[in-house]
C-alpha cells in the first residue's frame, strides 16, 4: 500500500471518529515530520496544532512527585522548628542560670562603684525584677513557638 | 478537565515550548501549594489555577528568552528560533480558539481525546455519553476543526 493511500485511510478514520489512539499517534508523527505531501498542507497544520497542545506523557507523575516532595519538606521543617525552639529555650534557660550566678552579692565595699550608689537590697530587687522580665519574655516566646508547632501539626494532619 | 491539564494549555499558549510549558505548570503548582489558604478562598478554582499558570509561564518566557516579548517581536541577534516559536503560538492560539467555539459536548469530548489521550470507553464513562454518541461528537468536532485549517 502506498503511503498516501494509508494516510488517506487514517485521515478518513480520524474524521469519522473510529481511529485508534495508535493510528492517531501515527498521523501526528507523519504530520510533524519533514516529508509531508503538499496535498495534505491543511491537515499538517491541524495535526501539528494538536501535537502542540497534547499533554506530555509523564506530566501528571512529575507534578505528583513535586507535591510529594513539598509535603515531605514541610513535615521535615515542622520537626526542625520544634527542635530549634527547644534549643533556643535551653540557651535562654542557660543564660538565666548564668546571670543568676553572676548577680553580685553586693557585700564587698569594692562593688560599690558597680552598684551605682544603690543599696544591696535595691540591687537585689532590681536584679530580681530583671530576671522576672526575662523569664516572662522567654515564656512568651515558648508559648509562641508551641502555638506555631501546633498550628503546623494541624496543617499536616489535614 | 483536571486543573493541571488546563494549566498546561494556558502555559503552552504563552511559552510555545513543551519543556517550558511543563516547567511553568510545575512552578505554578508549587506556588499554589504554598498559597493553600488562597485556594480555599477562591470562588473559581479553574480561573485561579489558570492565572497561576499564566504568571509562571510569563516568568519563564522573560527569564529564558529575555529578548522575546509576548507579542513575539523577533530579534535576530538572540539566536533563538523565534519564527518557529511564533508558528507554534499561532497554531496553538488558532486551534484553542476553534475548540473553545465548539458546542460544549463536542469541546469536552475532543479535549479528552485529542489533548488528554483518553480511550473512547473512558470518555463515555466519564461523560455519561454512549460510545456511539462520543464517536459522533468527536467526528463533528474534528470535521469542524479541519474545516478551519483546510478552507
Amino acid at each position: 500500500m502506498k503511503q498516501n493511500d494509508r494516510i488517506d485511510i487514517l485521515i478518513s478514520r480520524y474524521l469519522d471518529g473510529t481511529s485508534t489512539l495508535d493510528e492517531e499517534r501515527a498521523l501526528r508523527e507523519y504530520f510533524t515530520g519533514d516529508s509531508i505531501d503538499p496535498a495534505y498542507a491543511g491537515y499538517r497544520d491541524m495535526f501539528r496544532a494538536f501535537d502542540d497542545i497534547a499533554i506530555p506523557d509523564g506530566l501528571d507523575k512529575r507534578l505528583f512527585n513535586t507535591i510529594g516532595r513539598l509535603d515531605s519538606q514541610r513535615r521535615s521543617d515542622s520537626f526542625g522548628i520544634r527542635r530549634f525552639m527547644l534549643r533556643i529555650s535551653a540557651i535562654a534557660a542557660g543564660i538565666a542560670i548564668v546571670l543568676s550566678i553572676a548577680i553580685p552579692s553586693a557585700s564587698s565595699p569594692a562593688d560599690e562603684d558597680v552598684l551605682c550608689g544603690m543599696t544591696p537590697e535595691e540591687v537585689a530587687s532590681h536584679t530580681a525584677m530583671a530576671l522576672q522580665l526575662m523569664s516572662r519574655t522567654i515564656s512568651a516566646g515558648q508559648n509562641t513557638a508551641t502555638r506555631t508547632i501546633e498550628s503546623l501539626s494541624a496543617d499536616n494532619q489535614e | 478537565m483536571p486543573h493541571y491539564r488546563r494549566m498546561y494549555l494556558v502555559a503552552i499558549r504563552l511559552t510555545a515550548d513543551t519543556a517550558d510549558a511543563q516547567d511553568a505548570v510545575q512552578d505554578a503548582v508549587i506556588n499554589l501549594w504554598r498559597q493553600q489558604s488562597g485556594l480555599e478562598g477562591a470562588t473559581n478554582i479553574e480561573a485561579y489555577t489558570a492565572a497561576a499558570a499564566r504568571n509562571a509561564a510569563v516568568d519563564i518566557v522573560r527569564r529564558r528568552h529575555p529578548v522575546t516579548t509576548l507579542d513575539g517581536i523577533a530579534d535576530s541577534s538572540s539566536g533563538h528560533d523565534l519564527s518557529g516559536e511564533l508558528d507554534i503560538r499561532d497554531r496553538v492560539k488558532r486551534v484553542m480558539e476553534i475548540i473553545d467555539d465548539l458546542p460544549e459536548a463536542q469541546r469536552r469530548v475532543i479535549l479528552m481525546r485529542d489533548v488528554d489521550g483518553f480511550e473512547m470507553d473512558e470518555i463515555a464513562r466519564d461523560t455519561g455519553y454512549s460510545y456511539a454518541n462520543v464517536r459522533t461528537l468527536l467526528s463533528r468536532a474534528r470535521v469542524a476543526i479541519r474545516r478551519h485549517f483546510t478552507d
